[in-house]
């Protein structure tokens, strides 16, 4: 891949670390968790835990194809490694929760690493291809190892039920109880992957998928960086796997497969590749739009809008609901500075973007040769 | 031995379907080097447009030929439409799009038509009756009808390819977009047109697969992953390769879940899919096609 996903350029979302301003947002990030639940209704609170869920594994593959470049067709895999890992764990073997999510979160991280060996040698479409292989193999897994998955029946059951010293019970409690832990651990991993990403090993990932050439020459370890991504994104996809069936309760081999890992790439892309607020966004877009629908039509029609959504997004906007909002966001701030100076308003279509402008996540894009 | 050569049977009629849309997915390579990965639900749609006109009262033969033009023109609509604007943009772009498409003909088929199976005449004679024995294994007519088609068709498409002035074309754009198109040749009509071939090729695989798997939203989305395992086995631009593949991959995978109790029919498709990886890891440009050379 010779071109990056996003030109995101400058002031907003530049990749610095500020550990003050980390600290601040993680403990408003805690605070709105934590009091989210006694304003919202119940069936909210419920989607919300979802959506966090799905944010956490989709903050995971965006660190595989927004931040690495490798494109993944199979992330609902490794959601299923870590849904039925902690299922298996849970109710065949009476684990806790928060071991058996660290438990599938390890197997999950294996998982990436085996699949980024034949996976970094490849690139664009046969990575993609490979990817699919994987995300199209997991469903028949569990459907073929009945002993230990109780096959197309799924399991049942497994909700985390509020532990007694939170003083929840009962169905709502274990509803503010499951949010309040999707909600928490969506927290630390966007804190996580924020210093990921703006360290030296999160500048290299940048790298490899910018120019992965380039970035050899460089003296990045790409065969490394690769592993590295695609075993991060595996123990994130398990992480919200484990957090979607503590909550919803419920798994079913027919939940993992190649339609459910497009989907997830599909919301990703929507929400905004290669940010963090993209993965949150992400997150919503993949609860809450099948769940709109759904109150308003019957059928399918989520399908069609996430397709939609998806080709409209690669036309218009690449980097997705998140590069919108910025470029809105950049332009009014560019607008308000520049009236405040007495200068004309700058162009809207950022034509007057110089070239000591800080793009800390990317290069300008090379032109690619005519393919298509 | 009659089970060993009923099996044959049944691996051979449903691989022929897989070839069909394997060499679909090759045309669509050859042109743009790219795959579409929403070709198998392209043919769903287009199979229940052929319903609907059953359901009008129209002629299977008519209803088929309405669903083999629709196919043609909604893939070269889709190439023009979804696809040419995008050429400048880098692979993952295009790839996003058939993801899309994928998702949303697929969605799109079960909101016009509903989720719920149907059943499709077969343009062959299909009754009870209709098969007769080798080696004491039944083999019915639209076993044959599947094969003859596949060999019909893939000696078509050869024969376009190598003996028509558009043919010559679209060899010449597989080989070098850019040369072709300085020698004066309409790259955008030849893409265009292969897009079209592979859409007709597709509701071809539709309207094969109707009569046995039951006519349903999902019902080609296996045989979108064993074309995939087909055409990378093959050979991702060899055409031959194509219609070899998927028969092959639909023998090997049939006996490997029939005789290898391990794998079982759970594990059926996972075998394609080890397929696809270990194709892709030891040589990636399959059994027919040629290998890429990149410039660093």
């Amino acid at each position: 891949m010779s071109e990056p996903l996003s030109h995101n350029s400058g002031r907003l979302g530049t990749i610095r670390r500020y550990v003050p301003w980390s600290i601040a947002i993680a403990i408003i990030g805690f605070v709105i968790v934590y009091y989210l639940p006694y304003v919202l209704p119940s069936y909210q609170l419920v989607l919300l835990t979802s959506a966090a869920s799905a944010g956490v594994a989709i903050l995971g593959l965006n660190i595989l194809f927004g931040y690495t470049g490798q494109i993944s067709l199979g992330h609902a895999a490794f959601f299923g490694v870590g849904a039925y890992g902690c299922g298996i764990l849970v109710s065949r073997y009476h684990w806790s929760y928060p071991p058996a999510m660290l438990a599938s979160m390890v197997i999950a991280f294996l998982a990436g690493l085996i699949v980024s060996i034949p996976a970094s040698k490849l690139r664009g479409l046969y990575l993609a291809l490979v990817t699919i292989a994987v995300g199209a193999v997991f469903p028949g897994l569990l459907r073929r190892f009945t002993w230990l998955t109780n096959g197309d029946n799924g399991i049942f059951s497994l909700q985390w039920q509020a532990p007694s010293w939170t003083g929840l019970y009962g169905l709502q409690g274990q509803q503010i109880w499951g949010f309040w832990v999707s909600g928490g651990c969506l927290v630390v991993v966007c804190l996580l992957a924020h210093n990921l990403i703006s360290s030296r090993v999160g500048r290299s990932l940048i790298a490899v998928r910018d120019h992965e050439i380039a970035a050899a020459a460089a003296g990045v370890r790409v065969i490394r960086v690769k592993a590295l991504s695609f075993a991060v994104a595996g123990a994130l996809g398990a992480l919200g796997g484990g957090l979607a069936t503590a909550s919803v309760g419920v798994i079913q081999p027919a939940q993992f497969g190649l339609g459910q890992s497009i989907e997830l790439l599909v919301a990703m892309v929507i929400g905004g590749a290669a940010t963090l607020r993209g993965s949150i966004l992400g997150g919503l877009v993949y609860v809450y739009v099948p769940y709109y629908t759904s109150q308003v039509f019957s059928g399918p029609i989520s399908g069609v809008l996430f397709g939609a959504a998806i080709i409209l997004a690669v036309f218009i906007a690449p980097n997705g609901i998140d590069g919108l909002l910025t470029r809105g966001v950049t332009y009014l701030h560019s607008r308000w500075r520049s009236s405040r100076r007495g200068e004309p308003p700058p162009p809207a279509d950022g034509s007057d973007r110089q070239a000591s402008d800080t793009t800390a996540t990317r290069l300008e894009p090379q032109p690619t040769p005519s393919s298509t | 031995m009659t089970h060993f050569v009923q099996t044959l049977i049944a691996a051979i009629s449903v691989g022929a379907i897989y070839s069909l849309l394997a060499i679909a997915l090759v045309v669509v390579y050859r042109s743009n080097r790219t795959l579409n990965f929403g070709q198998g639900e392209i043919g769903t749609f287009t199979t229940f447009i052929a319903f609907s006109a059953l359901n009008r009262s129209w002629p299977l033969g008519l209803a088929a030929v309405a669903s083999v033009l629709a196919g043609f023109v909604i893939c070269a609509a889709v190439y023009l439409i979804l696809i040419r604007p995008l050429r400048n943009r880098p692979e993952w772009a295009v790839i996003l799009v058939g993801a899309g498409l994928y998702l949303g003909v697929n969605a799109l088929t079960g909101s016009i038509w509903g989720t719920n199976p149907h059943g499709f005449p077969s343009v062959f004679p299909n009754a009870v009756g209709d098969y007769f024995t080798i080696a004491g294994a039944r083999v019915y007519y639209y076993v044959v009808g599947d094969l003859g088609a596949l060999i019909v068709l893939t000696i078509a498409v050869a024969l376009l390819i190598s003996k028509t002035s558009i043919g010559l074309q679209m060899r010449a754009v597989a080989a070098n977009p850019g040369s072709a198109d300085l020698l004066g040749i309409s790259t955008t009509k030849v893409r265009l047109f292969s897009w079209g071939l592979a859409g007709a090729l597709g509701s071809i695989a539709g309207l094969l697969t109707a009569p046995v798997s039951t006519l349903s939203t999902d019902m080609m989305l296996d045989v979108l992953l064993y074309g995939l395992a087909a055409a990378t086995l093959g050979g991702l631009d060899s055409l031959l390769g194509a219609a070899l593949g998927g028969v092959g991959v639909a023998i090997v995978t049939t006996m490997l879940s029939v005789y290898v109790g391990w794998i079982g029919q759970d594990l059926q498709q996972a075998a394609a899919m080890v397929l696809i990886v270990i194709v892709l890891v030891l040589k990636p440009s399959g059994m027919f096609g040629t290998a890429q050379v990149q410039r660093v």
